[in-house]
């Protein structure tokens, strides 16, 4: 049967691995392809890279990035993070991301799911959905925990 | 060595690339007659859907040079579930260098039994070169939908749902249902194996 994954991930800001509090004060944590062979070494499972920039001048340097991961480590990623269209993400599959991973343009248009799926498989197409409680109730937020939605889990879109 | 990747409209060609790179090898890339039957060692890889992928292969005249060529051939999932007789995915004839091994959809009576597959799986009753020095019970990488069911040429088995071929080889063929380039030490040492066959 299936094992149970360890899955180190990674939160990149131009170019650099960072490690923060609740997003917020966030300092330098080193080269993310030195980290990513490390945690290989160390036997991470699959590793998950989430440009927590990701502005559309960036995305020319995250595929680049992606592509140096994949030269250098021997097991499945998933890049993440401002992804909103077919051709980002063909971008980033082309760069030898083995998955990725939507959140704020999959809660946005729903429909962005299935049109990922059609074009690369739904093996490669991930879900992050970010929750915090607001008001002593979990409720879904984007845009890095910004936009608090009226949109409880398991209960659906504006229920 | 010269080593030859046959190219056709599957993905996933870009990782195994890489991992070759890794192990400090290079590959040509090309779908020429000339150049796959004149290679010392030919990779059939690719993560897509059957009957696109074996049409592609008709219209090349693939499907009549790969099941001639004597040197080893390495078919990576879908490249080897296109080795085997038949697959259910659109109901697709394949070259049938694996006679009379069926590629069949997962079809889970427990819901919670995911399609496809996906994650570190063991591989067990391992047998032939392809697998010496590998532990039984070591884990490999899956991504796939459908599955080549038990038969003789099966030299590694997984269990997912029910028992199935994890690799098969027949004569100079080898096929891995598995991703040997994502699955970390024990991948590489596959491929090592079949590198140096």
């Amino acid at each position: 049967m299936l094992t149970k994954r360890i899955i180190p991930c990674l939160d990149i800001l131009d170019g650099r691995t960072v490690k923060g509090t609740n997003f917020l004060q966030l300092r330098d944590a080193g080269d993310p392809v030195e980290l990513a062979m490390r945690y290989c070494e160390e036997g991470a499972d699959e590793l998950v890279f989430l440009d927590i920039t990701a502005t559309t001048e960036k995305r020319k340097t995250l595929a680049k990035l992606v592509r140096e991961i994949a030269t250098h480590i021997n097991i499945p990623f998933t890049v993440g993070g401002g992804i909103n269209t077919v051709e980002d993400v063909h971008l980033l599959l082309e760069n030898g991301a083995d998955k990725i991973s939507v959140n704020s343009a999959a809660v946005k248009n729903p429909s962005l799911i299935d049109q990922l799926s059609k074009n690369f498989g739904s093996q490669c197409v991930v879900v992050a959905i970010d929750i915090k409680i607001i008001d002593g109730q979990w409720m879904v937020v984007t845009h890095g925990v910004v936009i608090p939605l009226n949109w409880k889990p398991g209960n659906g879109p504006g229920k | 060595m010269n080593l030859v990747i046959i190219k056709y409209n599957a993905g996933n060609i870009q990782s195994v690339l890489f991992a070759l790179e890794r192990l400090g090898m290079s590959a040509t890339v090309t779908d020429d007659p000339d150049l796959i039957r004149g290679a010392d060692k030919v990779i059939f890889p690719g993560v897509g859907e059957a009957s696109t992928a074996m049409q592609y292969l008709r219209q090349n005249k693939l499907d009549q040079l790969i099941p001639s060529l004597t040197q080893p051939v390495l078919g990576i999932c879908l490249g080897m579930q296109l080795l085997c007789e038949y697959s259910a995915e659109n109901d697709t004839r394949c070259m049938g260098i694996f006679d009379q091994v069926l590629v069949t959809r997962f079809n889970p009576e427990d819901r919670s039994i995911k399609v496809p597959q996906i994650g570190w799986n063991k591989i067990n009753a391992l047998q032939g070169p392809l697998f010496n020095g590998i532990e039984d019970g070591a884990y490999c990488y899956y991504v796939h939908g459908y599955y080549a069911g038990i038969s003789p040429y099966t030299v590694a088995s997984t269990h997912y749902d029910l028992l199935y071929s994890a690799a098969l080889q027949k004569n100079n063929f080898y096929g891995v249902q598995f991703h040997p380039e994502k699955s970390a030490a024990t991948g590489e040492h596959i491929l090592k194996n079949f590198l140096t066959l």
